[in-house]
C-alpha cells in the first residue's frame, strides 16, 4: 500500500491523536467524575469483570484478557467500536464471540 | 480562549468521517456501519458477477442453517435478486439433530425465510439417515465434524434437488475458505486443494457457489449487528473436536498480526488450481455404485460412511 494513501495518512493521524490524548489527558467523553470509576468488561459468557483501567485502546484490553481481536466484536453502550478505539475507566464494554462453529 | 479540544477516541470512517465500527486491516480502511453494509454488498455482487455464480434463469438453493453466515448470505442474495423474476431463491435447512444447539438456529432460519418471503425447505438426518447426529455419533464424537460434514453435504444436495435448484449457495466466508486451504495443505490433500466445486461439476451435480468467499467472518458478524439482527447463538457442542477449530485460532492470530494472509492463501489456491487445470488428480469422477451420486471411487463418501455406521 502507498504510504501516502489517504488510508495510511488517516491511520497515522488517528494514532498521533491517540498518543496526544493519552499523554495530555484530553480524552473526554463526559465531564470527569471526582471518584474514578472502574471499567466494566462483559465477557462472552455473560459474566463480567471490573477493571482499574487507564485510558487505552480496546486492543490492549483484549490482549490483557488473552482474546484475539479478530475473533470478537466489542460494543460500548451497545454500539460497535473498533479495536483501536480509546476507552477509559467508566466505560462498559461487551465482548461478543463471533464464531459458533457448525 | 479557545475551548479545550475534545477527542471521542473513535477512528473516523475513511469514506464519510462518521465514527468507524470496523477496521479493515487488510485494506487499512476504517468503515462506519453504513459504508460497511455498502462495501459488503458491493464485494458480494462483484464475486457473483466475476465468477458468473448466478445467471438469469437460475433457481438458487441457499443453505440456511440459521447461523450468522447463512443468515447474511440469504439477506444479501435477497437484496440482489429478491426483485428479479428470472432468478428464484429457495432456502434449504438441514436439521442434523444436535440437542441444545440446532433448535435455536432452526427457529432463526424459519423466522428469516418467513420475513423475507422466501420458500423454505427442511430436511433432517432422521428422515434421510434414520437417526439424529447425536445418536449416530455415540462413541464416535472425535469424528463428529467429518461425519457431520459428509452427511450434511448429502442432505443439502437432497434439499437442493427437492427445490429444483440449479445452484447451491453456501455461506462459506473468507475465514472458512482460507482455513480449508490450510487444512488441505496440512493433510496433504492435493485433490481437495485443487478442486473447485463451483466450476468442476461437469454437469454431474448442482454447482456450489460461495458468494461470501471474500468477506471476513468479523465483517459478516458486524454486518448483522448493524442490521440489528445479530443473535448470540450457542456454539456447536461438537466443534471442540474439530481440527478446523485449531486452524481457525492459528490463522486468525496470523491474520491479525499480518493482515491479508487469508486473501493471499486464497490467491495461492487459485494459482495451484490454474496450474492443475485440466489435469486429473486421483481417480476420475464416476458414479457411486449404490446411490449413483458422483464420486471418485466405487462408493461415495456418504455410502462408505453409512456402511461404517451400520446404516
Amino acid at each position: 500500500m502507498d504510504a501516502r494513501s489517504p488510508e495510511i495518512k488517516s491511520k497515522l493521524r488517528y494514532r498521533v491523536q491517540c498518543l496526544l490524548v493519552i499523554s495530555t489527558g484530553m480524552f473526554k467523553k463526559s465531564p470527569r467524575k471526582v471518584v474514578p470509576e472502574r471499567m466494566k468488561l462483559i465477557l462472552p459468557d455473560g459474566s463480567f469483570r471490573l477493571l482499574d483501567q487507564e485510558p487505552s485502546t480496546v486492543e490492549v484490553i483484549l490482549q490483557q484478557e488473552g482474546v484475539n481481536p479478530a475473533e470478537v466484536m466489542v460494543t460500548r453502550d451497545g454500539k460497535l467500536i473498533t479495536e483501536d478505539t480509546l476507552v477509559r475507566g467508566d466505560d462498559e464494554l461487551r465482548i461478543i464471540r463471533i464464531s459458533h462453529g457448525g | 480562549m479557545s475551548p479545550e479540544p475534545v477527542c471521542t477516541g473513535i477512528p473516523a470512517c475513511s469514506v464519510c468521517g462518521e465514527p468507524a465500527i470496523i477496521h479493515q486491516r487488510h485494506t487499512g480502511r476504517y468503515l462506519c456501519g453504513t459504508h460497511l453494509v455498502t462495501d459488503i454488498g458491493n464485494r458480494v455482487s462483484d464475486t457473483i458477477a466475476s465468477q458468473q455464480q448466478v445467471i438469469s434463469g437460475d433457481r438458487v438453493a441457499v443453505a440456511l442453517s440459521g447461523g450468522k453466515d447463512s443468515t447474511a448470505l440469504l439477506i444479501l442474495l435477497h437484496r440482489l435478486f429478491g426483485s428479479r423474476n428470472d432468478i428464484r431463491l429457495v432456502a434449504v435447512t438441514v436439521d442434523e439433530g444436535i440437542y441444545g444447539y440446532r433448535e435455536a438456529t432452526i427457529r432463526s432460519a424459519e423466522s428469516l425465510a418467513r420475513r423475507l418471503n422466501v420458500e423454505h425447505i427442511s430436511v433432517s438426518f432422521g428422515e434421510l439417515f434414520g437417526d439424529s447426529l447425536d445418536t449416530l455419533l455415540k462413541g464416535r464424537e472425535q469424528q463428529a465434524c467429518s461425519i457431520c460434514g459428509i452427511l450434511r453435504k448429502k442432505a443439502l444436495v437432497v434439499g437442493a434437488e427437492r427445490a429444483g435448484a440449479t445452484k447451491l449457495a453456501t455461506g462459506h466466508n473468507l475465514d472458512d475458505e482460507a482455513q480449508s486451504v490450510l487444512m488441505n495443505v496440512l493433510r496433504g490433500d492435493l485433490f481437495r486443494l485443487v478442486r473447485n466445486s463451483g466450476t468442476d461439476s461437469g454437469g454431474q451435480f448442482i454447482p456450489r457457489i460461495k458468494p461470501l468467499m471474500y468477506v471476513q467472518e468479523k465483517e459478516i458478524a458486524s454486518y448483522l449487528m448493524i442490521l440489528g439482527i445479530w443473535e448470540d447463538l450457542p456454539e456447536c457442542p461438537y466443534s471442540i473436536h474439530a481440527l478446523r477449530r485449531e486452524v481457525r485460532s492459528i490463522l486468525s492470530g496470523i491474520e491479525y498480526r499480518h493482515p491479508g494472509t487469508m486473501l493471499r492463501l486464497m490467491e495461492n489456491k487459485k494459482k495451484v488450481e490454474t496450474a492443475f487445470s485440466g489435469k486429473t488428480i486421483g481417480e476420475p469422477v464416476g458414479r457411486c455404485q449404490e446411490c449413483g451420486d458422483p464420486c471418485n471411487g466405487r462408493l461415495c463418501q456418504c455410502c462408505q460412511l453409512r456402511h461404517s455406521l451400520g446404516r
